[in-house]
């Protein structure tokens, strides 16, 4: 990926819910001169709900965005971990197989984006503790996403380390948070985000930091009590070390606040 | 004295295209299972379980859909794919939890009465304007449950944050989108 011109895939979440994550992906892009094309017309992946229901299905409403993405003959960034998981898949059933489709955060963990990031970091995290969370739909499964392993992962790690954050070490990188359960199960959600939350709390980590809609959905509404951890999108941190102002147009949109915590790393004014 | 066959008669013999059908339609090398649990020790959510992933993957094997259609795990399979990762023999049962839901019979959608009304919610708001509506997921998916209270107080932050999108995106290709729903549901009806 030599371009500095990349077709864009948001995905429905992204323009409702997850809007921060699309914000700031937009903004961190620009900032660091990669320019984003948003897909002309694109369809909804189908997500989880699809390959329940029919398997051509599945394939076939991600397939429909991966013709236009041909189309335009530019690689595809993908921010929603969903959306790059079912994009791949249709490519692993033959669909457009030769198209690049990326994740957003494969595009801003290569290693010459991350000499821009910390040329541009002019409000470095001041060690804020936090853990890398990439969830299940970024990393599994690995013969369909090309990588090392389900359960390796290390993109986030870099991305976080270079805006000077304390990357803790935990095991849980790639444990689920209960993904698409979170209206029909909700108390099978809760149980698994409370676990995420005491290993994040025993590894000294302050916050989550996140690359997919769904784990910050559930993670930002459904840890039950009162020491729930902050959860942040990594692009949304990226926006605050880099100084862009629409990281504060964030934080009201968390359900569990993050501008305490943020205050205390004098990272925004109490 | 020879013993006659059917005073040792052996338990009826499952039925071998069900290990077949399953195998095929999911693409998953399933008669490879040698019963070594990674996936169930992997998976996430076993103790809501009444039958545990590897458990689910030998009554394939043996040819008995009764078992394990009648099982609520079938609906618990939150799709995370750390069996498949843990798996020695390559094989993704999350894939074959997809196949099973997919071809469950109506009896069998009771345990998973809510999954399906979520999945059935989405869907027909990507069905209807091209793009999924969170707003109508949610009305659809409380309309179908009956659990109209539930998350109350977190909709209406989520509303005074304007973070939902009242109007549904809708795009130019939405008769593209409609025919492949159409064909999806020709395929469920067995239509040619």
């Amino acid at each position: 990926m030599s371009q500095t011109t990349l077709s864009y895939y948001p995905g429905c979440s992204l323009q409702g819910t997850a809007r921060e994550y699309d914000w700031t992906a937009r903004a961190v892009c620009e900032a660091l001169g990669i320019s984003l094309r948003e897909l002309p017309d694109w369809n909804c992946c189908g997500a989880s709900s699809a390959h329940r229901t029919d398997e051509q299905l599945s394939i076939e409403l991600p397939a429909r965005n991966l013709r236009i993405a041909a189309e335009q003959g530019l690689d595809v960034v993908v921010p929603c971990a969903a959306c790059y998981n079912r994009l791949k898949t249709a490519q692993a059933h033959g669909e457009q197989a030769d198209l690049a489709v990326w994740s957003l955060l494969e595009v801003l963990a290569r290693r010459e984006v991350l000499k821009r990031i910390v040329d541009q970091a002019v409000r470095p995290l001041a060690e804020l503790p936090v853990v890398p969370y990439y969830g299940c739909l970024l990393t599994r499964p690995a013969k369909v996403l090309a990588t090392p392993s389900g359960f390796e992962a290390t993109d986030m790690d870099d991305v976080l380390a270079a805006i000077g954050a304390d990357v803790r070490r935990w095991s849980d990188k790639t444990t689920c948070c209960g993904a698409s359960f979170t209206l029909a199960e909700t108390g099978i959600v809760q149980t698994l985000c409370g676990r995420l939350r005491d290993a994040a709390v025993e590894a000294g980590a302050r916050a989550f930091v996140v690359a997919c809609p769904m784990c910050l959905a559930n993670l930002d509404t459904r840890q039950v009590g009162e020491d729930a951890l902050p959860v942040f999108f990594f692009t949304e941190l990226l926006a605050v070390a880099m100084g862009l102002d629409v990281a504060e147009s964030c934080w009201p949109g968390h359900r569990t606040d993050p501008r305490a915590l943020l205050a205390e790393y004098g990272l925004i004014q109490p | 004295m020879i013993q006659q066959a059917d005073d040792r008669r052996l338990p009826d013999p499952g039925d071998a295209r069900f290990a077949q059908r399953i195998g095929e339609a999911s693409g998953q090398p399933v008669t490879t299972c040698y019963q070594c649990q990674r996936c169930t020790s992997w998976c996430p959510v076993t103790e809501f379980m009444d039958l545990q992933p590897h458990q689910m993957v030998r009554l394939i094997q043996l040819g008995l859909p009764e078992p394990v259609y009648a099982s609520r795990s079938l609906w618990l399979c939150v799709g995370c794919a750390g069996c498949g990762a843990a798996c020695p023999n390559d094989i993704d049962f999350h894939r074959l939890a997809d196949v099973l839901q997919q071809t469950a019979p109506a009896a069998a959608r009771a345990h998973g009465a809510a999954l399906t009304a979520f999945d059935r919610a989405f869907l027909a708001t990507v069905r209807r304007h091209g793009r999924a509506s969170e707003v109508g997921l949610v009305l659809r998916f409380k309309l179908a449950t009956g659990r109209l209270l539930a998350d109350m107080k977190l909709g209406l932050w989520m509303f005074a944050r304007r973070k939902l999108k009242l109007l549904a995106e809708r795009i130019h290709g939405r008769r593209e989108v409609r025919d492949m729903f159409r064909r999806a549901r020709d395929r469920r009806l067995g239509r040619p």
